[in-house]
């Protein structure tokens, strides 16, 4: 069998002595950087780039992969520890790992996270060693026109992450739409909301928004009455999953590895659309959807399991065709043509050695982050109970220096306690950050692929029932509205929102 | 009915979604809407900004026939500290120096617990100082100066 | 009070002398190459390379920063307005050149803002189509794409790209008009080709060598003079029936104005220095390009370079009536 020698050139290159190093050494960096919020895995391998040019190629790559998906990977500590979504992925986990950590759960959730996590990313790594070319050649088939569409279903899903008023969710959708459309504008290059600032022309970054709103609001809607919230930090329960956890998390997690696989091989928005996308559908299904929002553990399950399955899975177009589906992969093929690899068709075949080799390491390295993080589930759930005083302002310290650090810019630091004012005011108006945030990454592309799919059909919005793949997408989201308005699915949402 | 008092969420988000919403529109009529073939830079704006007017306009009707749940209490004064805390931070960071910078942070925001004393929150500063400069600017290689510009050449 | 704000305003002073003094010493600290275009890109690749090998020259660290966004003005705005101490430097390609020409509210002033300090290659770029477009050879695929004009997707990387620039001129030499699809940076606009959605595109080998070499796309010619040494049997388009058709992708690195000249001439050591590097000089063929010869990566030849470039590109502009702002 070809793929049984194949994994065995990979399991000999990644289980060399060296490699090994830099693979543990690149997901424990990762993790780092991805449980301190703000600093995210771009930067980061931005700065370590000049770092591994002394390296083998397959070396310095196995370690910036390991920085990728360890970060992706550490994001959600702070999202369910303090509510702090480090990474856009790790938004959605903040939704119920955070109400699980207040319910004295922290453990469990962390340790469903990482376990999620790892089965997610080995089979995500099948997936890779198995399909990774014909995925990517299907991935190709997605025009403009499928994208607008899917970004389309993803923004309707996004209104089943709301808990409250539907018509409020709807407002903070479009709130995130127009947030999303300040700066450039690409195709003109006209300055939109931009009020002259040369600093917000290429738009305001998501981490500003996603800290400013879910982590500086928490801490003041915290400051609101702090005896409540010491009391609910002391009843910490048992750190592990019970036998009742683990038969909860299991299909969440089967299924969050689908849908994070296939939506990561996509460009652009795959690994984010993918947890959005495995919790809302969670959600949908469950038999507990009405614990939605409000601590259950399908809702840490899914969308971590779908985020690290992602961050796996969007390796398949860089490696296979030399495109870069993320900044963060744009880096890696940066990192390639430097070290004198040519990355594109050719490297499977000419360079079978490095190919098998990062793949194998990425399993090597999920393991890695499993037998890292299990031990330190004790120590971190320790830190939600010191006493919130000294918390806080902490954790303030930790967003203030990670936004800071994002582009060396104070201007982040302000917009972000701008945003941290107006995130507090739409808590206490029952109007939720998570639609808006989705929207807010959506907007921008979905204008583009807009835009780019009528150019190419000359003005005619056939073209998006015309294709199949855009039609069959439409009509999901036709029939996801359908639902929504469904008085009898209305009176279950109203419920639910009741029932927390 | 009083929209004020007995659905003053809905009323007031209304009112926000519609401020914004009538802003928007207005900035976005310089941009050029071309047409529904040719796209301009403005034409996504003008409709969402509408959108948001509209769904605005309902939730404030909405707020004067049928009631909510009422605001709750609203923390001020911690929302004013963590907002100056944060900002004070930005303005000093790069001229004073992670030093300064860092201990004004931890204490101005402290300032907003209720069970604030002064040695705890002098011990905080100086513990979380010192692990940030450790960590960040040694360890991780963050560039923030430890000392800033105003006070080294 | 007014002591105090004094004793701050004294501070500030001295920080700036002791800024313009430390020419001798320098470098002392980390360098920082902005890039204005995003990480990945062929720029990025072209800075890194040069930033890498000379940093090893200069005993320091260089550190690229990318800051994209609006065609590389962004990034070129931010030195321009930085201390010019020769610790922040831009390497920026042909746009630097067409910028005054796209944009009418340019932020700076792309002669008298910058310090030249060299050019750094030359790239070569390739017209290339879907591997389905049917045309063997550049002839025909001229005659199709003219015979098909209404249908024709010409991919570009977003306005002011080189491969804008390149369509533009491609367009003007056919004497016709082709609908131009814009894209967030060439990963896109390259997937796209890929997956056929759009017909054609020029951009730099640095970007398409690799899927020129796997057959995923036709190239139909080099928009160079002499044929690219990586490429040997693709013709250059002027060859192939585009006489005199040539463009190509030069970097160059500037310093903010007022940089003091001996560490303007220490950089520009270093910059020859590092073209001579052998392993540099094989990663850029490896990208068809090549580093400049000696003599031009100076601030001489680049500022004369520089010149030119606007003066050439400034009118073919104009008459297409494009701008970027």
């Amino acid at each position: 069998m070809e793929l049984i020698a194949n994994l065995g050139l990979g399991l000999s290159t990644a289980m060399t002595p060296l490699n090994l190093l830099y693979c543990l050494a690149g997901v424990f960096l990762g993790t780092l950087i991805g449980v301190l919020p703000g600093l995210g895995p771009t930067a980061t391998i931005a700065m370590l780039l000049p770092v591994t040019f002394s390296l083998p190629p397959v070396s310095s790559l196995i370690m910036l992969a390991g920085i990728y998906y360890g970060s992706q990977y550490g994001g959600s500590t702070t999202s369910i520890l303090v509510n702090v979504p480090g990474e856009a992925a790790s938004v959605v986990t903040a939704l119920d790992g955070y109400q699980m950590a207040r319910k004295g759960r922290a453990g469990v959730a962390l340790a469903t996270a990482a376990i999620g996590s790892f089965f997610a990313g080995t089979v995500a790594t099948v997936v890779l060693a198995l399909f990774a070319p014909p995925l990517a050649e299907i991935a190709l088939k997605f025009g403009p026109a499928e994208f607008f569409s899917l970004m389309v279903l993803g923004l309707l899903a996004s209104l089943v992450l709301a808990r409250g008023s539907l018509l409020h969710a709807t407002g903070m959708v479009v709130l995130g739409l127009l947030l999303g459309l300040v700066g450039a504008d690409i195709t003109t290059g006209t300055q939109r909301f931009t009020f002259g600032m040369a600093r917000l022309s290429d738009g305001i970054g998501f981490v500003v928004v996603a800290m400013g709103m879910f982590g500086l609001a928490e801490i003041v809607r915290n400051l609101e009455d702090e005896d409540d919230r010491s009391l609910i930090v002391k009843k910490v329960s048992n750190l592990m999953p019970t036998k009742e956890d683990w038969k909860r998390m299991v299909a969440p997690i089967l299924r969050g590895t689908a849908i994070g696989s296939v939506l990561g091989i996509l460009p652009g928005s795959g690994s984010i659309l993918g947890s959005f996308a495995a919790y809302a559908i969670e959600k949908k299904v469950s038999k507990h959807s009405a614990e939605f929002g409000s601590g259950a553990i399908e809702g840490v399950a899914a969308p971590e399991s779908a985020n690290n399955a992602g961050a796996q899975t969007s390796f398949i177009p860089m490696l296979t065709l030399g495109i870069p589906s993320n900044p963060v992969m744009a880096l890696m093929i940066g990192a390639m043509i430097i070290q004198g690899i040519q990355p594109g068709p050719s490297v499977i075949s000419e360079q079978p050695a490095l190919f098998w080799g990062i793949i194998v390491s990425m399993w090597i390295g999920n393991l890695f982050l499993v037998v890292l993080n299990l031990p330190l589930v004790g120590m971190w759930v320790r830190m939600v109970s010191v006493p919130y005083q000294f918390l806080f302002p902490a954790i303030l310290v930790f967003c203030g220096i990670g936004v800071f650090s994002l582009n060396n810019t104070e201007f982040d630091v302000f917009v972000m306690a701008i945003f941290g004012v107006v995130g507090y005011i739409f808590v206490k108006l029952d109007c939720e950050p998570a639609p808006m945030l989705l929207a807010f990454i959506l907007g921008p592309m979905m204008e583009e692929y807009l835009r780019r799919a009528l150019l190419l059909s000359r003005g005619d919005p056939m073209i998006l029932i015309q294709r199949p793949i855009s039609a069959v997408m439409l009509g999901l989201g036709v029939l996801a509205i359908v639902v929504a308005s469904l008085p009898m699915f209305y009176k279950k949402r109203e419920e639910a929102f009741q029932g927390d | 009915m009083n929209p004020i008092r007995n659905n003053a969420k809905d009323f007031l988000t209304g009112v926000i979604y519609v401020a914004i919403g009538v802003v928007a529109a207005l900035l976005s009529r310089d941009y050029g809407m071309g047409s529904a073939v040719k796209m301009g830079p403005g034409y996504f704006p003008t409709i969402l900004s509408g959108l948001l007017i509209v769904i605005g306009a309902i939730s404030i009707i909405r707020s004067f026939f049928k009631s909510g749940t009422p605001l709750g209490r609203i923390a001020w004064k911690g929302l004013f500290l963590v907002a100056v805390a944060t900002v004070l931070f930005g303005l000093v960071v790069r001229g004073a120096g992670l030093v300064i910078a860092l201990p004004a942070l931890v204490l101005v925001a402290s300032l907003a617990s209720t069970r604030f004393r002064w040695g705890h929150a002098l011990a905080m500063a100086a513990g979380v100082t010192v692990f940030c400069i450790l960590v960040f600017q040694i360890g991780l290689g963050v560039p923030l100066p430890i000392i800033g510009s105003w006070f080294v050449d | 009070m007014i002591k105090s704000s004094l004793k701050f305003a004294a501070c500030l002073v001295a920080t700036f002398f002791a800024a313009q003094a430390s020419a001798e010493d320098y470098p002392s600290k980390v360098i920082t190459l902005v890039v204005p275009f995003a990480a990945g890109g062929p720029s990025d690749t072209v800075a890194r390379l040069t930033a890498q090998s000379m940093g090893t020259i200069l005993k320091t660290q260089i550190i690229v920063e990318n800051v994209g966004g609006a065609g590389g003005t962004l990034g070129a705005a931010r030195v321009a307005q930085a201390k010019p101490d020769g610790y922040t430097l831009l390497v920026h390609h042909i746009g630097h050149a067409t910028a005054p020409a796209l944009y009418r509210k340019l932020a700076y002033d792309p002669i008298g803002d910058f310090e030249p300090v060299g050019l750094v290659n030359d790239g070569a770029m390739a017209l290339i189509a879907r591997k389905d477009f049917p045309a063997k050879d550049l002839k025909e695929m001229i005659a199709y794409a003219k015979a098909n004009k209404e249908k024709m997707n010409v991919a570009n990387a977003g306005v002011g790209s080189a491969s804008h620039l390149c369509g533009m001129l491609l367009m003007s030499a056919l004497n016709t008009e082709f609908v131009t699809v814009p894209y967030k940076g060439t990963g896109p606009a390259m997937n796209d080709l890929l997956g056929g959605q759009v017909d054609f595109m020029c951009d730099q080998t640095t970007n398409n060598a690799s899927q020129i070499k796997a057959g995923k796309v036709k190239a139909y010619g080099m928009t160079t003079a002499k044929r690219v040494a990586a490429f040997p049997d693709i013709p250059t388009l002027s060859e192939a029936g585009l006489p005199n058709f040539t463009v190509t992708v030069w970097h160059a690195m500037y310093a903010p104005k007022g940089t003091p000249q001996p560490i303007v001439d220490k950089l520009s050591k270093a910059l020859q220095e590092a073209l001579k590097d052998a392993t540099l000089k094989q990663r850029f063929a490896d990208l068809g390009s090549e580093p400049v010869s000696q003599e031009r990566a100076t601030p001489q030849a680049l500022r004369a370079h520089l010149k030119a470039e606007i003066d050439k590109w400034g009118p073919i502009i104009k008459k297409a009536g494009v701008f970027a702002d």
